[in-house]
């Protein structure tokens, strides 16, 4: 089922997901994907679509018209809820860590 | 194997890669180009190369599945990969003469995922699954000897051992597909675990690779030429001399009904050139004459009145003339049935003319049953007692020494016929004879012909 197999997402999903909350199309998203992490995550156009078509069947993205000639996509509500719990998952693990991060130092 | 095409100035080269052998198929591009070949575009399954001058390019075939292929075709050559062809809808050759691209598939692990899908259901592999499995299930089902069509199963002729070899043949090829496929997918897991690269094949494995699977497939198809038996569609050795018209159809049902079933299960374009079949209708077209086909060739071969020689264990044929009946018609109505485990030929003859009074029951049947297999030639006794309503136990029984034969078994049945059963070894004769001259006589005869080295 496509909503269990995105429960938890991959890191490249994550940023992809975190720039799909603006409309942008495919260059737009490897570039910004790049933006976000400091370069640190590089995506490449047959990995983005892979994601892209796993977002849009379980509904957390949706294609737009940015212009006339290239198709755009953006985050849906669906798929912002289950960034925002991506994101309480990770932030859960930075502060379960943070305690004892801070004895090992 | 190329074709040039004078005309347009190209040269046509057959895509004979799997999905397991991208890497393979960039090399081979690559080496193309260095020689002055350009790829074109993809032709169906097809490359076509025009000349040019060599150029510094890479090349990258990936496999994308997704719904959006003009997207991902507008976006690649954003980042300066030019689509130059597609494969099946869904293996994208890119090519770039910027060295800093970035890469067209960033995550290994997806790619090995949507790779291990698609190369094990790439167009044309399971149409040679298809073959074994049915004959595999067809060799399970031969078992019962008296309802398939026979081989001669004698010992000592060479055929009797090859089932297994022959076996192992038709297997080779399918089974080679499927190991190759599983090593490199359990490769391309570790090193995705590792953080490596996956092991797609290089060219130098893919020839290689490629060399043995037309060996084994020519292996499979001489298999299917010469040993595959036609008639009634069984999986068996075929020592009946059939006409050529009937093998040869036989060969056609089996193409045709097998292009069907792959069109069913597996979508048009799975074995055909995508520009033949092109929509649903056409495939309907296909599966119609498929079927269409296969009434033909099935009625075609079961043919009763067909002439056929059968060489039984001891080399001498065996028909009603040889016991002396004249006036009969000068073609046998025979029906022979063999698998690997028996074999059997029934005459129905009509002798109206022959009577000696005015019986309108005219029918007269002889059967020979040859088989090693004991529980077979009793199933085949009981059979026979069965279908003619007759308890063993009440049959006359003349066993051994009384006679040349094992064991002799006669009834008289209610409406006068004789049913008479020898048994001799492996072979089993039985007879319905609607009169009764000539009734136990015919067994002598029998015996002269069937085992004449024991007068």
């Amino acid at each position: 089922m496509p909503r269990k197999s995105l429960q938890t997402l991959s890191e490249p999903m994550y940023y992809v997901l975190l720039a799909l909350t603006k409309e942008l199309y495919g260059t737009e998203i490897m570039n910004e994907v790049r933006r976000i992490s400091g370069g640190r995550i590089k995506i490449g156009p047959g990995t983005l679509y892979t994601m892209l078509d796993k977002f849009y069947t379980a509904d957390l993205i949706k294609r737009t018209n940015k212009s006339l000639t290239t198709k755009s996509y953006i985050i849906t509500e669906e798929g912002k809820r289950v960034l925002k719990a991506e994101y309480a998952r990770l932030s859960t693990l930075i502060l379960d860590g943070e305690n004892i991060m801070e004895v090992l130092e | 194997m190329k074709l040039f095409n004078k005309e347009k100035n190209t040269i046509t080269a057959p895509f004979t890669f799997n999905y397991t052998e991208l890497t393979a198929i960039e090399e081979y591009l690559t080496e193309q180009e260095q020689r002055g070949l350009r790829l074109k575009e993809i032709d169906g399954k097809s490359f076509v190369f025009e000349k040019a001058e060599p150029r510094t390019v890479r090349y990258c075939a990936e496999i994308y599945t997704g719904s959006f292929s003009v997207d991902f075709k507008a976006t690649c050559e954003n980042e300066s990969w030019e689509c130059v062809g597609v494969y099946n809808k869904e293996l994208f050759v890119f090519r770039t003469e910027n060295e800093d691209a970035v890469d067209i598939m960033t995550d290994d692990k997806e790619k090995m995922k949507i790779v291990g899908k698609r190369a094990l259901l790439k167009p044309g592999n399971l149409f040679w699954f298809y073959y074994p499995i049915m004959q595999i299930v067809r060799f399970l089902m031969d078992f019962d000897g008296t309802n398939y069509v026979f081989i001669e199963i004698n010992q000592s002729n060479p055929y009797y051992y090859l089932t297994i070899s022959f076996l192992i043949l038709i297997l080779s090829f399918p089974l080679f597909i499927l190991v190759d496929y599983f090593v490199w997918l359990c490769k391309a897991k570790t090193a995705t675990k590792k953080g490596e690269r996956i092991p797609f094949h290089n060219l130098k494995q893919a020839n290689k690779k490629r060399k043995i699977r037309y060996v084994l497939l020519l292996i499979l198809i001489a298999v299917i030429v010469r040993f595959n038996s036609f008639v009634d569609g069984g999986f068996a050795v075929n020592q009946v001399k059939l006409s050529r018209n009937i093998q040869f159809s036989g060969v056609i049902y089996w193409l045709f009904f097998v292009i069907a079933v792959s069109c069913v299960f597996l979508g048009s374009d799975s074995v055909v050139p995508e520009k033949i079949w092109q929509n649903k209708k056409k495939t309907v077209q296909c599966i119609v004459l498929s079927l269409c086909f296969l009434v033909l060739t099935v009625s075609v071969i079961d043919d009763n009145e067909r002439k056929a020689e059968i060489i039984n264990y001891n080399g001498a044929p065996i028909t009603f003339k040889d016991f002396g009946y004249s006036g009969m018609l000068q073609d046998d109505r025979t029906t022979i049935k063999a698998t690997r485990f028996a074999q059997q030929k029934r005459c129905n003859i009509n002798l109206r003319k022959e009577l000696p009074d005015e019986s309108t029951d005219s029918v007269l049947m002889y059967e020979v049953f040859v088989s090693d297999f004991s529980d077979l030639r009793e199933k085949y006794i009981e059979k026979v007692f069965e279908e003619h309503d007759i308890i063993k136990e009440e049959a006359e029984v003349i066993i051994g020494s009384e006679t040349k034969w094992d064991v002799q078994y006669k009834v008289k049945t209610v409406d006068n016929a004789h049913i008479g059963m020898a048994v001799k070894d492996n072979t089993i004769v039985c007879t319905v004879m609607p009169f009764h001259a000539d009734g136990y006589d015919f067994f002598e005869v029998a015996y002269e012909k069937l085992f004449p080295e024991n007068e």
